[in-house]
């Protein structure tokens, strides 16, 4: 061969390598990257009652608000408060008064300004709406100048920023609520998320579109923004069942309303897949320990109830196994969770039959006439024991009621809708109830201070009617005392009080289960990989998942 | 039959008043607190109060239903509690998918059950016959829900022929209707089961009569016979029955929507009750009323139209 022939043969060989050689996808490992465009469809068990920030409080509403509207700061995975809207902040000596000072160029959907204006309007219709229990220190809110707002409060709080942080107290449009008038929160939401509302299909679906001018999502996000899908697309599916089905083989790409019944069913399924994390939701039986509610008043009586029922079991059955162990009323993967608290309360909530017989026996509760039911003076000991209608907290009351019946209780079980529930709870007609804490924002001390604080009584969540004066004056100083060791000191003898006084059988911590279709969407091992809770997660989908 | 038509449309107002009486004060006086219910479990009392004030809710029930009452005489149905939008807006937007599932449904039992009902009893206690009986109460007895969950299993996960859930478009399109389809038979075929049995029974009944018999032996074909004269006599029952099933059409669409995610207004009058939203409540039975008055009134006056002795003075 001459050498002209060589040169032709090895450039034809370099000019075919491509052709070759793996290149795309096969042995050369090439990233991903995220595409830009489509429509992502999520699936929600229940549709929202309504978009009204100010008035919304359920999962539901809150789930699709988060994508529009964002509260001044938010929480990092290591779990420290961080600016979002605000540029910086600084409390006066006494921390009962703070100055924000907003970032300045953000705006809302409507081409208004981020200001103060709207930092104040937002804030003080909070205070009157279904949030004002979270801003309930706040006294007052005044414009300093365009975006500087200071905000006094009636106690000091040095943790103002985490309250404020709460994407549930988020700072709205006041030109877009006035110009509303009457159709805020169901044909008008108007924040400065990185989704925008566009329609409301009654009964079928919420449409958002991307916002194109979103550039300050938080820094530890690898998409800070804008969003890379053109919609989002959220639709109601009540029906479990239909939901999984539509994961698995329909159109939707993800969801959160995978029961834990499902589970299985979308891991096993290969299109789909499963992500589950411990939340810091808190399922569990609350018992009304009011000291009007003899005897659950008495605390051998509560104990007697814990040692009866087999936590672990009713898991199983309610909640096909899926949930971590809880032994106090709040969920270990909270901010300001006392790991000791477990310690002290694991021995009294251990499943004890006989313990529970010898309890209700020292507290003067006998089987006198051999019926199976414990007496006193005559009288049986009756469990009145409520459940919502929600599938997990009907089967945990239906698998409990056979393990109190052994020890001796008589059990009037009664599975109701909310609406009457509520009302019976409200009332105090109940000594034990079938719920769950489910989180807000994740932080120990909110849901001591809804669930055990006497202030609290009046809110459904004081399910318990704890009232204890100590237990206040605990929760007062972990909230408003100035030296940071005095308030965590506090807030351990709170908990250590709180796994003392058993004011509730706890069952399982619930985990969040998200479910998405492997070939459909990416970005969710970003979105999916922080140990947020709940309220934190749900606005950053929105920038991490995109279209594949 | 002017003056009957007058007098049946005046009728509607008595009507739809006690039906408005009835059902707001069985909602009004239900425990529940719609304002607990949109608030949640953490809402305290004072925020309570102060949206229940903002919504009207504290005013005694006899001074809010005078309040509906007038403005429902001007067409207004009030604002929804929970949604707060216009009641009227909100039947709008879900009255469409609700007619569409129960017209198709209807128009499914109409064009299988007559037919399977005239072969039935014109081939009296043959093979046919007990196929179609058995199969008629088969789908009698299967709960709906149950049939649903098949259906989707079967024509939508198995086969991939059509949509899971949710609705596509207006029937008229062809996305529409591949979304109605299955919801809309799953509907329409318990009907099917119950009309076809009383088109046979009809049909059995009329075949025996005497002019039957003379039409026969003046040699009509059979088919003239079955179609043209018993039929039409064994007619007036079914149009009887069918006005009644309407409204079973319209609380089995409950179940149908749940398990289609179809946005009808079942699916809509059970989650507003549950919420206590008393207004939207009010509003979608009134409409429910209305339409099954209405309904029996054309039913009244199809009698007329198939057995011209009957008339309407």
């Amino acid at each position: 061969m001459n050498r002209k022939t060589t040169v032709k043969w090895v450039l034809l060989a370099v000019l075919a390598l491509p052709f070759i050689l793996p290149w795309d996808g096969h042995g050369l490992a090439q990233a991903e990257m995220p595409k830009k465009g489509g429509t992502v469809i999520e699936a929600m068990g229940t549709e929202p009652t309504n978009l009204d920030c100010f008035k919304a409080r359920r999962r539901p509403e809150l789930t699709v608000l988060h994508l529009m509207i964002e509260p001044l700061f938010v929480v990092s995975p290591k779990l420290e408060v961080e600016p979002l809207l605000v540029e910086s902040w600084k409390p006066s000596d006494d921390n009962k008064t703070w100055t924000f000072v907003l970032k300045k160029g953000l705006k809302f959907h409507d081409g208004t300004a981020v200001n103060a204006a709207a930092v104040k309007f937002s804030l003080e219709k909070h205070m009157k709406g279904s949030q004002a229990g979270k801003v309930k220190n706040i006294d007052s809110v005044s414009v300093v100048d365009d975006l500087t707002v200071a905000i006094a409060l009636k106690n000091p709080n040095p943790g103002l920023p985490i309250k404020l942080a709460s994407f549930d107290v988020g700072i709205v449009s006041p030109t877009a609520y006035e110009k509303a008038a009457g159709t805020w929160g169901s044909k008008v939401i108007v924040g400065s998320g990185p989704l925008m509302f566009k329609e409301w299909r009654s009964g079928d679906r919420v449409i958002l579109v991307r916002n194109p001018d979103y550039k300050h999502g938080p820094p530890w996000l690898s998409n800070r923004g804008p969003a890379y899908v053109d919609e989002w697309i959220i639709r109601f599916i009540p029906e479990p069942a239909t939901l999984v089905a539509e994961l698995t083989a329909g159109e939707v790409d993800l969801s959160d309303y995978v029961t834990e019944r499902d589970v299985q069913r979308v891991k096993g399924n290969p299109n789909t897949d499963l992500i589950m994390s411990r939340s810091t939701s808190a399922i569990y039986l609350a018992i009304n320990c009011s000291s009007e509610n003899e005897p659950f008043g008495d605390v051998r009586v509560r104990q007697a109830l814990a040692h009866a029922i087999s936590s672990e079991s009713v898991r199983k059955a309610a909640m096909a196994g899926i949930g971590g162990p809880l032994y106090t009323p709040f969920a270990p993967t909270t901010m300001g969770f006392w790991p000791k608290a477990e310690e002290i309360a694991k021995p009294l909530t251990k499943y004890d039959p006989e313990q529970a017989k010898k309890l209700l026996s020292d507290a003067g509760w006998k089987d006198t006439n051999g019926d199976g039911v414990v007496d006193k003076h005559g009288e049986p000991l009756t469990v009145n024991f409520l459940a919502f209608t929600i599938a997990r907290y009907r089967r945990m009351a239906e698998v409990a009621t056979p393990m109190l019946q052994e020890v001796g209780f008589k059990v009037d079980l009664k599975i109701l809708e909310a609406g009457d529930l509520y009302e019976r709870v409200l009332k105090g007609r109940h000594d034990l109830l079938s719920t769950g804490l489910v989180a807000s924002q994740g932080i120990v001390l909110d849901d001591m201070v809804d669930t055990m604080h006497s202030g609290s009584i009046g809110s459904i969540v004081q399910w318990c009617f704890f009232k204890d004066p100590k237990m206040d004056e605990l929760l007062d100083k972990a909230r408003f005392d100035t030296d940071p060791q005095a308030r965590a000191a506090a807030l351990k003898d709170a908990q250590e009080l709180a796994a003392a006084g058993l004011p509730v059988v706890p069952i399982a911590l619930a985990m969040e289960i998200f479910g998405y279709k492997k070939r459909s969407i990416g970005g969710v091992e970003n979105y999916t990989k922080h140990p947020w809770c709940f309220d934190q997660a749900d606005a950053y989908r929105a920038l991490e998942i995109y279209k594949q | 039959m002017g003056k009957y038509l007058l007098r049946r449309l005046l009728l509607l107002i008595p009507v739809l008043l006690i039906v408005s009486i009835l059902i707001s004060s069985l909602i009004y006086f239900s425990p529940g607190d719609p304002v607990r219910v949109m608030m949640g479990l953490r809402a305290h009392e004072e925020a309570v109060a102060e949206i229940r004030a903002e919504l009207g809710l504290d005013k005694p029930y006899y001074i809010r239903y005078w309040n509906w009452l007038k403005n429902t005489a001007r067409g207004n149905l009030g604002r929804s509690l929970q949604r707060n939008e216009p009641v009227v807006d909100l039947i709008a937007e879900r009255l469409p998918a609700t007619i569409e599932m129960t017209f198709f449904a209807l128009v499914v039992a109409v064009l299988l059950a007559v037919p399977a009902g005239v072969i039935s009893a014109t081939r009296a206690n043959s093979w046919v016959d007990n196929f179609i009986s058995l199969g008629s109460l088969f789908w009698i007895s299967m709960p709906g829900f149950w049939i649903a969950m098949i259906a989707v299993l079967l024509f939508c996960l198995k086969m991939g022929l059509l949509p899971i859930s949710g609705r596509g478009g207006p029937m008229w399109t062809l996305e529409g209707l591949r979304y109605l389809a299955l919801p809309g038979l799953i509907l329409g075929i318990r009907q099917v089961a119950i009309i076809s049995r009383l088109v046979r029974a009809g049909m059995l009944e009329t075949l025996s009569e005497d002019y039957v018999r003379t039409a026969r032996s003046k040699g009509l074909s059979e088919r003239s016979v079955t179609y043209k004269h018993a039929l039409r006599n064994a007619m007036i029952p079914t149009v009887t029955i069918f006005g009644l099933q309407i409204p079973e059409l319209l609380s089995l669409a409950v179940i149908i929507e749940t398990v289609f995610a179809w946005p009808g207004m079942g699916r809509m009058l059970v989650d507003a009750v549950l919420k206590r939203d008393y207004t939207l409540v009010q509003g979608i039975v009134l409409v429910y009323a209305l339409i099954v008055i209405l309904i029996n009134l054309i039913v009244d006056l199809l009698y007329a139209y198939i057995d011209p002795r009957i008339k309407h003075e």
